[in-house]
């Protein structure tokens, strides 16, 4: 049963999609993440704040793409980024060392992670990967679990599955770390806005 | 950077050989510019070429005074490799592997080999042999002399500093980060920091005087509890070039962003407050961060105690630090609203007092509490005695809390209730219950608090009279003026390098930045940084 199981298994086709690729940076308050994945079903975007927001969005949660063939571009970008990061594990392995054990931490520092990767700013694929997450967020996404604020600041909109489920007032004094702009704003469970 | 420390290797270089005319270009950029393009010279005549001809190949090159003997630039190139070696601190040289590692070809394959053999530290060598001796123990074996180096160097860093005596710091912190200072001792419980600071993005000098000033004010705070005081001094390249040359620390670059980033030790924002600049300094004196690490993945770290001024700068400082705080009011106030905070001392007695986000914060209101209730009926003007608390706390009987509070009205410039409903659904949020129903606390000091807002503070002040001029009101706000290190935080700026030194310290502060280890060692819970 177990070898008939495994036969099946191995006979459907590999599923070839890139590593997730996440922009982050960790706080006191939490992490800012804008993450881009491929699934089955395309691509999604994952964000917990808009602080690598290269235009004005004010949408935090679970995004997909409205137009996956938009994506060939930065589908193409990132296989080629990650051949090279492959390529210098295999070449640092001669000298008993990867791509990640020569990282230096600098705390607070933003980086971005590719896969098991970790690409530091002071690494010449950084803009690399950063223009193809800001390239991404230039395409057409549909919040499909999350929160959207309005752009007159009055409410946070919730949705699910696409569609509004609930609105709360956005009262500033209350989700905001301080009582002036530009500051902190949390979103509930889904992350945080910088305002200005 | 990384690209300019090369650009400024290669000058090196070709200073060395003093007939080549790179030499004489004294912007690196353009230096640069003329070093790579001589390397595709190179490159262009050979590549492709089985059997190059001579002539060909070792022709005259441009440069920036016309042609350029072959062997001039040869010669520079090849020096890089050497000089990388000797001078690049592990940082950067990590960093230059990275980047080789990306290329696929023979030559990177034994740069990386190269690059990533142990080498000799010069700074090790500073304590026992002169730079003279060094390079000429040629019959010693090699092996011998990096262990015996090895050896001597933490012993060296372990030795007190007398009175007028220097050291050098240039190693990694037990955290991983790169420490570059010159230590001083001042007298024997009184050490200076000299750090030779580069301001990125701060050509008016605003960010260096910011923190030159933030420095000197708190300057009597920056103390241990068994009496150390550790001095800071940022210099500047003149500052650093009147060391001499075996006293300079390296220059450690900070770049200015815009108000409002995030600052960490290499990046402040232009906004950064005095509280927050001591922080991030005395991460490059091997302070490692001791707020608690799951918000930032960093589950390892172990927590210091709530008042370190690594946990939460502000809280320590709102505790240590007496200040003149001035508070602007709020555009949202009315004119009458203002009148009233002008004209009355209760007004300005009410605002002074710790308002409810000084105790639980928008992480607790957003993470467990409902929309605010306004009990716009339940108003009383702010001149009657006797005044009400800002906040109070009561349990709702079960696992939530409701915290009520009185609201100075933006319009007419009265008090409002407001209720705030909150429900608990984890431990956090239990603990900081159980402590607001026992023994509230401010755990989010705030000197300016809605409807005043923040303007300017000095540090160190003691100047205690209230005084209001048009839409500000200063006064003065006391601490208890004690220590705002721990012996641990001072012991370890102390005594980089030295083996065995700061035990506990280090076994904890190694954790600070990893995202998965074993379990927390018991040494590191609790005051582990005192």
């Amino acid at each position: 049963m177990r070898i008939t199981l495994l036969l099946f298994l191995t006979a459907l086709p590999a599923l070839a999609t890139l590593p997730r690729v996440s922009w982050e940076r960790e706080t006191k308050e939490g992490v800012d993440r804008l993450a881009v994945e491929q699934d089955e079903a395309g691509w999604r975007v994952e964000k917990t704040s808009n602080y690598f927001d290269q235009q004005n969005d004010l949408r935090l949660g679970k995004l997909r793409a409205a137009n996956p063939s938009a994506w060939s571009e930065i589908e193409a970008e990132l296989a080629a980024v990650i051949e090279l990061l492959r390529g210098a594990d295999r070449r640092l392995a001669s000298v008993g060392k990867d791509f990640n054990a020569l990282n230096h931490h600098t705390p607070h520092e933003p980086h971005i992670m590719v896969g098991g990767w970790k690409v530091l700013p002071s690494s010449t694929l950084y803009p690399r990967l950063a223009a193809v997450l800001a390239r991404a967020q230039a395409l057409p996404l549909q919040l499909e679990e999350g929160v959207n604020l309005e752009a007159n600041r009055k409410h946070y909109i919730f949705f699910k599955d696409g569609k509004e489920i609930s609105r709360e007032v956005f009262n500033a004094r209350f989700f905001c770390a301080d009582a002036r702009f530009p500051t902190r704003c949390l979103a509930r469970q889904w992350g945080a806005f910088y305002l200005e | 950077m990384r690209c300019l420390l090369l650009i400024a290797l290669i000058s090196a270089a070709t200073a060395v050989h003093g007939a080549d005319p790179l030499a004489a270009l004294s912007d690196n950029v353009i230096r640069g510019n003329w070093v790579e393009a001589q390397v595709r010279e190179f490159v262009a005549r050979m590549d492709g070429h089985k059997n190059p001809s001579c002539d060909e190949a070792l022709a005259p090159v441009a440069g920036p005074s016309g042609a350029t003997d072959a062997y001039r630039a040869v010669y520079a190139l090849a020096r890089v490799t050497d000089l990388l070696k000797s001078k690049l601190n592990i940082r950067c040289m990590n960093g230059l592997v990275q980047e080789l590692a990306q290329q696929d070809d023979p030559v990177s394959a034994r740069l990386i080999v190269t690059l990533s053999n142990r080498r000799l530290d010069p700074a090790r060598s500073r304590y026992l042999f002169s730079q003279e001796r060094y390079c000429n123990v040629m019959g010693m074996d090699f092996q011998s002399i990096e262990d015996l180096l090895a050896t001597a160097a933490p012993l060296a860093s372990c030795a007190a500093l007398k009175p007028g005596q220097l050291r050098v710091i240039d190693g990694l912190s037990a955290f991983g980060n790169q420490l570059n200072y010159t230590l001083m001792a001042e007298a024997p419980k009184r050490h200076r920091v000299l750090l030779h600071a580069r301001f990125g993005n701060d050509s008016a000098g605003v960010m260096r005087r910011r923190v030159e000033q933030c420095l000197a004010a708190v300057g009597p705070h920056l103390r241990s509890p068994n009496g150390n005081q550790l001095a800071f001094s940022i210099l500047d390249d003149a500052g650093a070039r009147r060391l001499d040359r075996a006293s300079r620390p390296k220059p450690v670059t900070i770049n200015v962003t815009a108000a409002g980033t995030r600052n960490h030790s290499r990046a402040y924002a232009a906004d950064i407050d005095c509280p927050t600049i001591v922080h991030e300094v005395l991460h490059l004196v091997g302070l490692s961060d001791e707020y608690h690490g799951e918000p930032d993945q960093a589950h390892c770290r172990a927590a210091g105690e709530d008042d370190s001024i690594m946990r939460d700068q502000n809280r320590a400082f709102h505790l240590r630090v007496p200040r003149r705080v001035t508070c602007r009011m709020h555009e949202d106030l009315s004119q009458s609203a203002r009148l009233i905070i002008r004209n009355s001392p209760l007004a300005q007695q009410f605002l002074r007092r710790p308002s409810l986000k000084s105790y639980v914060g928008n992480g607790f209101l957003n993470g467990y509490c409902q929309a605010p209730e306004l009990d716009s009926g339940n108003r009383r003007p702010i001149n009657l005695r006797p005044q009400p608390e800002r906040v109070t706390f009561s349990s709702d009987g079960t696992d939530g809390i409701i915290l009520t509070g009185w609201e100075f009205s933006t319009g007419i410039g009265d008090l409002v209730r407001v209720t705030y409903r909150c429900r608990c659904s984890d431990d956090v949020c239990r603990r900081t219950r159980q402590q607001l129903l026992s023994e509230p606390m401010a755990q989010f000091p705030e000197d300016c608090a809605y409807p005043l807002l923040p303007q300017a503070v000095v540090w160190g002040n003691r100047e205690a009279t209230c005084a209001v001029q048009g839409d500000n009101v200063s006064f003065g706000v006391s601490a208890d003026g004690g220590a705002l290190l721990s012996n641990a935080h001072i012991r370890e700026a102390l005594s980089h390098g030295c083996q065995g030194a700061n035990a506990t310290y280090r076994a904890c502060a190694q954790r600070a930045y990893l995202a998965s280890c074993g379990p927390l060692p018991a040494q590191c819970s609790g005051n582990w940084a005192r």
